[in-house]
This record gives C-alpha cells, structure tokens and sequence, in this order.
C-alpha cells in the first residue's frame, strides 16, 4: 500500500488490506481523517478512529462478502487539500479497479468529491446525498471548494447524472430545492411522509449510484457529534430505510460516511449511529449483490 | 503668554469660579491607541471616543490628581490654547470637577458586542428604526439553577453567524431566510437590530439591573419594534413584560419547565418562583400561562391561583394548543417566554423536542398577537451546546417570523 497506511482498530474489527494477497475483497474501507473543508469546527478528522471504535461493538454485517480495511490516506493535514482529494481519488479508483465497494470513511464532506470523481469512466453515475444541507453553495469553480460547496461542484462532473437529496431542513437563504434541474430534494419533513422505494422513481434502474450519507441528516438529539447540527432531523431508522431501498435495487459503485466529529459527541452516540447505518448498508448491500446475481 | 485674558474667546477664558475649581481626570477614561503623536481614548461609561494630540493627552495627566488650572498649569495658567484644550476635554468630559467625582458616573446602558445576532447591525440605543430590536442580558444570578447562562447571549451571537442576515442587493430590503421545514420564506422584509447587552455590575442591586433593561428597551421599541430578549435566566424577561404591558392589556405564555413558588424571596428579588407571581401583579397582564414539560413529581397546587395557569404535558400540540385555547379566550397579545430548561436535549431527551416547539410557536403566532420574546436559559456551559445553541437560533428566528410575519386573528 503507498497511499494509505494503517491504524488499529479496524472497521467491524475486518483484516487490513493486504496488497500482497490476490483475492480482492468485496468491500474495502477508506478512512480519510480530515476536516480541511470544514468552516466551522476542526474535529471530523478524527471521525474514521471514532467510528472504527464504535464498530467494534457491532458484529459483522457481512455473511457472505469479505471486507477489508486499507487504513487512513497518509499527510491529510500534512499538504494542500487540491493534492489530498486526488490521493483520495486515487485510493477509490484503485479500489473500484479491483471491483471492490470503497467505502470511506470522512472526514468532513468536502471528501466525497473525491470519491465521485474517482468514477469518471463509469458515467452516468447518479447521486444519493443524504444530509441536513444541499451542500449546494456558491462555488468559485477554482481547483478546490468546501463541505458547503461539495455538491454544486459534483454536480458539474461530466459523468453525473441525477442526484436525489434527503434530509434538508432547517433556515437557508432560499428555497434550496430549486437549486438545479439534476437535483430532487426529499426534506426530512417529506422524508419521513414517503415511502423509501419512492425515490427510485428519480434513480434510473440500469445506471449506478454513489451513496453519501452525512451523519448530520440524523436528528442532534440522536446524533449531536458534528458541526452543522440541524434540528428537526431523520431518526436512524429512517436513513437505514433510504439506504436499505437504494441498495436493494439499485448497483452502488461506493458509499461514504461523513462528518462524525468525536470533539463535539456526546458518549459516543454519534459515532454509534454511524456505525450502525453502516452495518445496515453493508447487509442491504450484501442483499442487493445477492438479488441482482441470481 | 502672549496674549492677555481680554482678548480671548469664551472658550479661551476660564469659567467663572473655575480659576478656584480643582478638576480631575476622569476615573473611565481608557487609553485605545497611541501612535506617533496621536492618541486615541475613550470614556467608558460615555461611549465617547477621541483622538488627541500627544502634547494635550500628556496636560490630562496633569489632572490625575485634583488640581486647580493654575496649580497644574503653572506659568501656563493664562495660555489661551492650553484654556481652551481644557474647556474641551471638560466638556467631553474627560476632566471633571473634583465634586462630581463623588457621585457615580452614569454608565451606558448596553455595552457593544463584537457582532450583531445573525450578524445584523449593532445599534446604539437612539436609533429605533427596526422593526425587531435583539438585546443581551449576561444575567444569570435570579436563578439557582442557571449558572452559565450569562454567557448565552455572546456566545449564541457567534454561533449565529452560520445563519446570516442580509440586506437584497438591489433593494437594500432584508432577504430574511427560507424555513425548509415548512417550506416557505420567513421575515422577509422585516429589519432587525442588536442593541447589544445590558450592562451588568455584579454585586449591584436585581433592580438596578432590571432598570437597565427597561432604559434600554424603552427606546428601542418606542417606533413599535418586536423586543426580543437574549438571556441570561428567565427573571430578565420581567422588566420587558412590565414595559410591554403598560401599552395595553395582555397575557405571559411561558414554555419552561414549572417550578412552585417557594417563599418570598426578600426585597422583591425576583426568582423564577416568584417570577408568575409579579407579573400577575402587574396592571394589565390577564394572565400567567405555562406550558410545562409532564413531570409526575410536581405539585402543582400552588399554582392553582386565579390567572395563573400550568399545563404539563408531553404533547404540546395537542394537550397544549388545546390548553392555551381554552385558557385564553379572545386574546390577543402575548408575551411569549421560551425558557431552555423545558428542552430535551442529547444528554437528557426528557423535555420539549424541536419540531413540536417550531409547530407550536408557529401555532401561537397564528392565533395571537406575539408582542414581546424572551429566550432564556440558553446556556454555553451544558453539554452539547453547538446543537442547543442552533435549536435556540432556529426557534428564535420562527417566534420573530411568528409575531412579525402576518395578520393576526383572535383566538
């Protein structure tokens, strides 16, 4: 491994990566400790460790798959965010390559741009962005951008398709739904009326989907451990459901989780409802392979 | 001396009695900057501020004892230019008469933030334009059980810059901001200003405090603006009701966790206990209506006094609207008292959670007029702030659109 290395513990206490072995594991974790786009609070950098740790206390989601963990992308805090997203971008691609799920582990959401554009030749890729916010932004258009930008700047890669947004809520500047003609915002108030499968309608059956979940989606009662907390939000239960849908019935190419901060957490609570939502992803996930292979 | 005292101005000459009188510098004069040969200073408990040569900030200090002109002047005594600095800095108020000294210098009212709520404009307390006045009160000693609160109000405005205000661009109008919740667009139009936080002696008198508060509010709202009151504990919300009240009848409705009254607290010192107790006792308040979080420990027989109204439950929109319906026929003017402890929280999930609060607060502003806000109890030192502090902000902004943001029908 050159662009990653290891740290104990593992997620869902999986074998690290190995390169030197020849089978490729169906799902690889990237953890990516950094909170470079976050504006308001630095703590998300220590995300991945936090949910690592909670995931200990979960058994493995997994049945029949195999995951393995490849560690943390090295000098996150050490060089310029424009040369980490592309080590980030390079770490997924290679993962993808060897026909393994990424999943990465953030980190403030900004990363996840990375990971999208990790799948420039496997256009169209249509988004799942779960999340309090639109992250939809003014951007600048220069070579970088933030948590808060980290959408509208998706959204312009030419290999994105349709994006469905879940979870918005709270005091914005504007009605964010009207934001782009690619985009359908789902508000956590519309979310918890519809049924999950009802998204599907905006997911083209026989195109991918890259799945962001941000933990602020989930309610700060629930979930208070990070830096933009919205009131007003999804319980735990209702993103598994989303996600439970999406990946049932549609391929996923990669799933990121963003946005823990353990600085800001109250016993843990945060980092426990990520690592739940990602156990309940990856067995959706596991499910979904299953379905789609017989 | 050049010039004799038969020529000089009426600001060059000495005023009558002064050649006798001893003056001092003022005890708040405060040096900000000296660059070069300028200094800048400034009188704390006026607000003024002044930039000075070197040579006249230097004559002040000849003053730092009481001295007469002559005294401290010396052969200078007569010197126009020195007379006239003198007479300035008098006037300013930077030198004062050795007998004013004795009586305690007037302080300002409020004392300035380094950002307004939401980021809008800081406010001296003549301009009155606003249609929502904001004012911080750092006051947390009415209540046993709120230390720390009298960090809320500089710390909710830091947190407070995530959601801005802002002026159109075109228009100069407010943009006001987008309630995703319910979909639609919120105080657009409406201007709103900080007037800062009223300045707190710690040891002083509860009342000297309170009369602060009302000095402030008085003329900040005198153009009809919505008060709003940042506080601090929830005793700060007194002093507003009073002011509020005198204009014409209305009710108290209070969203905090209930607490009997105890004894009387001495002098009138205002508590939480007591705090039902003195608004009802005010000229025009009809009622004291609380909506309190269901405890099953609380005894709630001494509220059971005429006008003084407690509901505990658990389903705010509907035991609750059912409650203030029935409780407050045809009224039309509420002060409405949102106190923190009645709020669930990460920690401890007993209590209002968010979404009944934004419903219920819309609910109030559609069925009443809301004439004055008080949110209290908001508190920097519980765990989990940065997500009570946007609750707080949140449900600000919607009690603000809610008074502000419609026609108003009587219940």
């Amino acid at each position: 491994m050159h662009d990653v290395h290891h740290q104990a513990p593992t997620l869902f206490n999986w074998q690290q990566a190995d390169d030197s072995k020849r089978d490729t594991p169906a799902i690889e974790v990237i953890g990516v400790p950094s909170d470079v786009g976050n504006s308001v609070s630095a703590g998300t950098r220590f995300g991945p460790d936090a949910i690592r740790r909670a995931s200990l206390g979960f058994p493995s989601p997994l049945s029949k798959l195999t995951g393995r963990d490849k560690g943390d992308v090295k000098s996150v805090h050490a060089k310029d965010w424009m040369h980490v997203l592309k080590d980030i971008e390079q770490s997924v691609s290679d993962s993808a390559r060897r026909r393994a799920l990424p999943l990465i582990l953030g980190g403030d959401h900004s990363i996840s741009y990375a990971g999208v554009a990790a799948f420039a030749d496997q256009g169209p890729l249509n988004i799942v962005w779960i999340d309090a916010h639109t992250d939809f932004c003014t951007w600048h258009e220069g070579p970088y951008h933030d948590h808060k930008q980290v959408l509208r700047r998706i959204s312009g890669l030419p290999h994105v398709n349709k994006i469905v947004q879940i979870g918005h809520r709270g005091m914005t500047y504007s009605d964010e739904r009207q934001f782009s003609d690619q985009m359908t915002v789902i508000t956590a108030n519309k979310a918890s009326e519809l049924t999950p499968e009802a998204i599907l309608e905006a997911l083209p059956h026989d195109e991918p989907v890259y799945i962001s979940v941000d933990i602020d989606a989930v309610d700060p009662m629930s979930a208070p451990g990070t830096g933009h907390p919205v009131p007003g939000g999804m319980s735990v239960k209702q993103v598994c459901a989303y996600t439970r849908a999406v990946l049932l019935h549609r391929e996923a190419v990669a799933i990121d989780l963003m946005e823990v901060n353990p600085l800001l957490d109250h016993a843990d609570m945060t980092a426990r409802a990520a690592a739940t939502i990602l156990a309940d992803m990856l067995k959706a996930y596991e499910s979904g392979m299953s379905g789609r292979l017989k | 001396m050049t010039e004799s005292s038969e020529t000089m101005s009426d600001q060059q000459r000495p005023r009558q009695g002064q050649e006798a009188e001893r003056l001092v510098l003022s005890p708040s004069m405060h040096v900000e900057q000296i660059e070069g040969q300028i200094a800048t200073i400034y009188l704390q408990n006026e607000g003024t501020r002044i930039r000075i040569p070197k040579a006249l900030f230097n004559l002040l200090f000849l003053f730092e004892e009481p001295a007469t002109i002559k005294d401290a002047l010396g052969a200078n005594a007569d010197n126009p230019g020195a007379l006239k600095a003198i007479n300035s800095l008098r006037e300013k108020k930077f030198l004062l008469a050795e007998d004013d000294i004795a009586i305690p210098a007037k302080r300002r009212p409020t004392t300035d933030v380094p950002s307004g709520l939401f980021d809008c404009p800081p406010r001296k307390i003549t301009e009155t334009s606003d249609d929502v006045v904001f004012l911080g009160v750092p006051y947390d000693l009415g209540d046993m059980d709120a230390a720390g609160a009298r960090n809320g109000p500089v710390q909710l405005r830091e947190v407070s810059l995530q959601i801005l205000y802002g002026l159109e661009r075109k228009t100069g109008r407010p943009r006001g901001w987008y309630d995703a919740d319910r979909g639609r667009p919120i105080l657009k139009g409406i201007s709103l200003g900080d007037y800062g936080d009223v300045f707190i002696e710690y040891g002083e008198p509860q009342h000297a405090t309170f009369s602060r508060i009302t000095e402030t509010l008085e003329g900040a709202i005198a153009n009809g603006a919505l008060p709003v009151l940042v506080g601090g504990d929830s005793t700060i919300s007194l002093p507003a009701i009073k002011l509020v009240q005198a204009q014409e009848e209305m009710a108290v409705l209070t969203i905090g966790r209930y607490r009997p009254a105890r004894a009387p607290a001495e002098d009138g010192f205002i508590t939480p206990h007591t705090l039902p107790g003195q608004c009802q006792a005010l000229p025009n308040i009809s009622h004291f209506v609380q909506l309190s979080p269901f405890d099953k420990t609380a005894d709630l027989s001494p509220a059971q006094e005429p006008g003084h109204s407690v509901c505990q439950t658990d389903s705010l929109m509907s035991e609750g609207v059912a409650f203030i319906k029935n409780t407050l026929p045809g009224q039309s003017r509420i002060f409405l008292c949102l106190d923190f402890n009645a709020l669930a929280s990460p920690a401890d999930k007993t209590g209002f959670h968010y979404q009944s609060l934004h419903e219920f607060i819309a609910f109030a502003g559609s069925h009443y007029e809301i004439v004055g806000v008080a949110l209290t109890g908001i508190n920097p030192k519980q765990t989990q702030w940065h997500v009570m502090a946007m609750i707080a902000l949140n449900l600000l902004l919607t009690a603000i659109d809610s008074a502000t943001g419609k026609e108003v029908p009587h219940a």
